[in-house]
């Protein structure tokens, strides 16, 4: 059995001359993003942290001494 | 990117570092706190023990499982983890009073906890593990063996009886049974 041969896709498109995105809006999305992740990050490791402290302040301590 | 922008994700990821780095270090001293001032450490006693012949002599024969006081009212309780049953099913201890729990296995490696306290230990083949600890709640608590041992681990577990202090009696020997009571 012969091997067909993949299909060159590159020539089947045509080369960008241009880029889609416009540097100004690259510009404005980048300025956005972090503040976003940063409060879902803060969110999200508070909680955990949170709980983290409760069960240590209210379960583990009070268990007391063991070693 | 703009190079100012640049600055801004830069200053953000070293905020986020510190942060990071603060929180880790709370946790640290939380536990070190733990362990300094309400003694709370994990087991780390290291004791050998040949598992063949474990149960032949030495502390962990038949006769010596179980509770006793010994020298200076010190309250040790000796239990062997086989597949799949704690020996003795049952111990007895006093409340409010420094307990030291000593295990020993001669198969497989085994592990428990005693619920709503912070004992938890491996049980490993060749070594003695030991907890000190004071239980201050009454009442029976459950004692699972909770390192995977075979078919019938599910089917593993003892009974940790703690009684108030007046009311735990050892006999002349010193030993004190959960059937005694
Ligand atoms: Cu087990």
């Amino acid at each position: 059995m012969a091997l067909t041969p993949h299909p060159d896709l590159s020539s089947q498109v045509p080369p960008r001359t241009d880029d889609a995105i416009d540097d100004a809006a690259l510009e404005r999305v980048m300025r956005e993003v972090p503040s976003g992740a940063l409060a879902l990050s803060l969110l999200t490791v508070g909680l955990l942290l949170l709980a983290w402290f409760l069960m240590y302040a209210f379960v583990f301590l009070p268990r007391g001494m063991v070693g | 990117m703009r190079a100012d922008t640049e600055q801004e994700i830069l200053k953000t990821e070293l905020w986020w570092t510190a942060l990071v780095i603060a929180i880790v270090t709370a946790i640290m001293l939380a536990i070190i706190y733990a362990g300094v001032v309400h003694h709370i450490n994990p087991p780390s006693n290291i004791e050998t023990i040949d598992p063949k012949t474990l149960h032949l002599t030495g502390e962990f024969t038949e006769s010596n499982l179980g509770t006793r006081v010994e020298a200076g009212d010190q309250v040790t309780s000796r239990v062997v983890a086989t597949q799949f049953a704690f020996q003795p099913q049952c111990i007895v201890v006093p409340s409010n009073r420094t307990v030291t729990l000593r295990f020993a296995t001669p198969d497989v490696i085994h592990g428990i906890l005693v619920t709503g306290t912070n004992v938890n230990t491996m049980i490993i083949p060749g070594y003695v593990s030991q907890v000190h600890t004071v239980f201050t709640k009454t009442g029976d608590l459950l004692m699972p063996c909770h390192e995977f041992c075979g078919l019938g681990h599910s089917q593993m577990w003892a009974t940790v009886r703690v009684v108030p202090e007046d009311q735990f009696r050892p006999g002349p020997d010193g030993r004190a049974s959960c059937d005694a009571r």
